[in-house]
């Protein structure tokens, strides 16, 4: 025992060893372990023996749920907030008829009270769930205002729109799995400024899209390895799969995931690429070289093409997918970029801006008069004229 | 950079740097008060002890990094010093207490307790993923290990649909599970693909 830091290590290797989930390292520790002595090689076998996790299932998940959670509450005084998003695990039945999927589901967000008064405050609404699902002949389906049911055709497959959002793939004959099969489509999904999105991939990955961001993928991973390709900014719970290593490119780096969640900072304007990984491990490589990150752990890649890791704020790298804006010194330019993705605006700067720095947490939810309210105890005045917002000292 | 001055604000109204609550609760309740009768073999003060530990995490949220493992490192720690703590009692009042299985084995019973304990959720998780409809013939079939004609009276449906839907579970099933906890649970229902 003692190469192990604690018997939850341990715990985790032979878990791991049960979910087909190990690396090469990880692999070779628990084979050290089990080759240390006949013991734990019993202990080993008895773990995994079938009658014990049968009778194991018989006593499982038989608790008084909602007694306990009250305790808790009362005794924590915990108040419950709106959930953002819900995480079904799992796609629709329908899928399974070809085996591929792709469900895309709308983050619960609760939607703010529209404005009551029309001409009162000139106000801009947040973001919301929308996207366009553009086929491989470049036909393009608005995911937001589709209907449930047929919403295109696409070589011998069909493809639907399920209740909650769901985008199913269904093949319109048994012929399509014969010569068709091997031919791969791609299909891209993406975000306008003011949109989210959240899909899950035909292996089951589940991805959260940020505003003005894409993802193109094969609507069935057929090779050796699954490949994706994003823009903007996105966040994967990756399932994991040795045989069929799943990689994500940007236009700069490749990605390749050893099991995983991760966020991937691309856009554009921010002049660099972050990757942070929040679980797992993944190794992020470009031009000049690669890095394997641990959970924490954010690469930067600037202008200079070099893979920098540092400690990561896995609050502020992750804070979007959970509805929130949070900020760590940041600068107000920093801040604007994020707003203009989100309420989708323009922001135009008058006058000298004092340079501050901004720590804290806003609601993705509030419109933006809130939003910049809050930014406003700094002593920077904000204009909003239509879809621009005015920053004046 | 330099920076002339730094503003700190907060409109919402949570903790947010802590995850929330009841998601922690949703996630590990389950498998902690599992973890914790694997010890003491009493369900009740099971339930108490995953409380508990729920309650110590909340207090000291502050104190404990934000990273999954680390409270989940910790949730399992609470409810296993709880755990011992309380047996420990026991045997000092009643010395038939010694008989349980962690005493005469210790530190391995431990360690077996919570692989167990995470194994097991994370099967119940997959089935509980079903739709409604699956899920239940899959307890049924998969877990209880009744046969399908058992299962087609008991949901009140032919056996041939019985057929049908327990292959729709299992493809499902595959979706979700890594394949070697796959092959256990089909264990568990031997004649699975039997007719």
């Amino acid at each position: 025992m003692e190469q192990f830091d604690d018997l939850y290590n341990l715990s985790r290797l032979i878990t791991g060893y049960l979910k087909d989930d190990l690396n090469d390292q990880e692999q070779q520790q628990l084979q050290n372990w089990l080759e240390e002595k006949p013991e734990n090689r019993a202990q080993f076998d008895h773990l995994i023996a079938e009658s014990k996790l049968k009778s194991d299932f018989s006593g499982y998940g038989q608790t008084h749920k909602s007694a306990a959670w009250k305790r808790i509450v009362r005794e924590t005084g915990y108040r419950t907030s709106k959930k953002v998003f819900s995480m079904p695990r799992i796609a629709a039945a329908a899928s399974i008829l070809i085996g591929l999927s792709l469900g895309g589901y709308f983050f619960l967000h609760k939607q703010p009270a529209q404005q009551i008064s029309q001409n009162k405050v000139q106000d801009i609404a947040p973001g919301g769930n929308k996207a366009i699902l553009t086929l491989s002949n470049g036909q393009k389906v608005s995911l937001t205002d589709a209907e449930n049911g047929n919403i295109a055709q696409q070589s011998g497959t069909q493809i639907k729109k399920a209740q909650n959002g769901q985008v199913v793939y269904l093949a319109n004959s048994l012929s399509t799995k014969g010569a068709n099969a091997t031919e791969v489509v791609y299909n891209t999904i993406s975000t306008p400024r003011g949109g989210q999105w959240q899909l899950i991939l035909p292996d089951g990955s589940r991805v959260w899209l940020n505003a003005a961001s894409s993802i193109t993928f094969p609507t069935a991973f057929t090779g050796n390895n699954r490949i994706v390709k994003i823009t903007g900014e996105a966040y994967f719970e990756v399932i994991h799969n040795a045989a069929k290593p799943f990689r994500v490119t940007t236009k700069d780096q490749t990605i390749e995931d050893i099991g995983t969640h991760f966020n991937i900072n691309a856009y554009d304007d921010e002049g660099s690429i972050r990757t942070t990984l929040v679980e797992g491990s993944v190794k992020v490589s470009n031009a000049t070289g690669s890095a394997t990150l641990t959970p924490g752990q954010q690469s930067i890649v600037q202008n200079d093409n070099k893979i920098v890791v540092t400690q990561a704020d896995l609050d502020e790298a992750i804070a979007w997918k959970n509805g929130l804006f949070h900020f760590d010194r940041a600068d107000i330019q920093t801040i604007m970029r994020e707003f203009a993705r989100w309420y989708d605006v323009d922001v135009q700067y008058n006058g000298n801006i004092p340079r501050m720095a901004f720590n804290g947490n806003i609601d993705r939810n509030s419109n933006a008069s809130v939003a910049l309210q809050v930014l406003s105890v700094a002593g920077v005045n904000f204009k909003i004229e239509g879809k621009k917002i005015i920053v004046q000292p | 950079m330099f920076m002339s001055k730094i503003v700190h604000f907060h409109n919402d109204h949570q903790q947010t740097a802590a995850p929330e609550l009841k998601t922690l609760f949703g996630r590990y309740y389950d498998r902690l008060v599992f973890f914790a009768w694997q010890i003491i073999k009493d369900k009740q003060q099971a339930e108490d002890i995953a409380q508990d530990a729920f309650i110590a995490y909340w207090r000291q949220r502050d104190k404990i990094a934000d990273h999954p493992t680390t409270i989940k490192n910790f949730l399992y720690s609470c409810v296993k010093n709880a755990s011992l703590d309380l047996i420990r009692h026991l045997q000092v009042v009643d010395q038939f207490q010694a008989t349980l299985p962690c005493i005469e084995q210790g530190e391995s019973y431990i360690i077996e307790a919570i692989i167990s304990s995470e194994i097991i959720a994370d099967v119940h998780a997959a089935l509980e993923a079903l739709p409604a409809h699956l899920r239940q013939l899959s307890k049924l079939s998969f877990l209880e290990g009744k046969k399908n004609h058992e299962v087609a009276e008991e949901l009140g449906m032919s056996i041939n649909t019985v057929k049908k839907q327990k292959q729709r579970a299992l493809e499902i099933l595959k979706l979700n599970l890594n394949p070697e906890t796959l092959t256990l649970l089909l264990a568990f229902g031997a004649y699975f693909l039997r007719k």
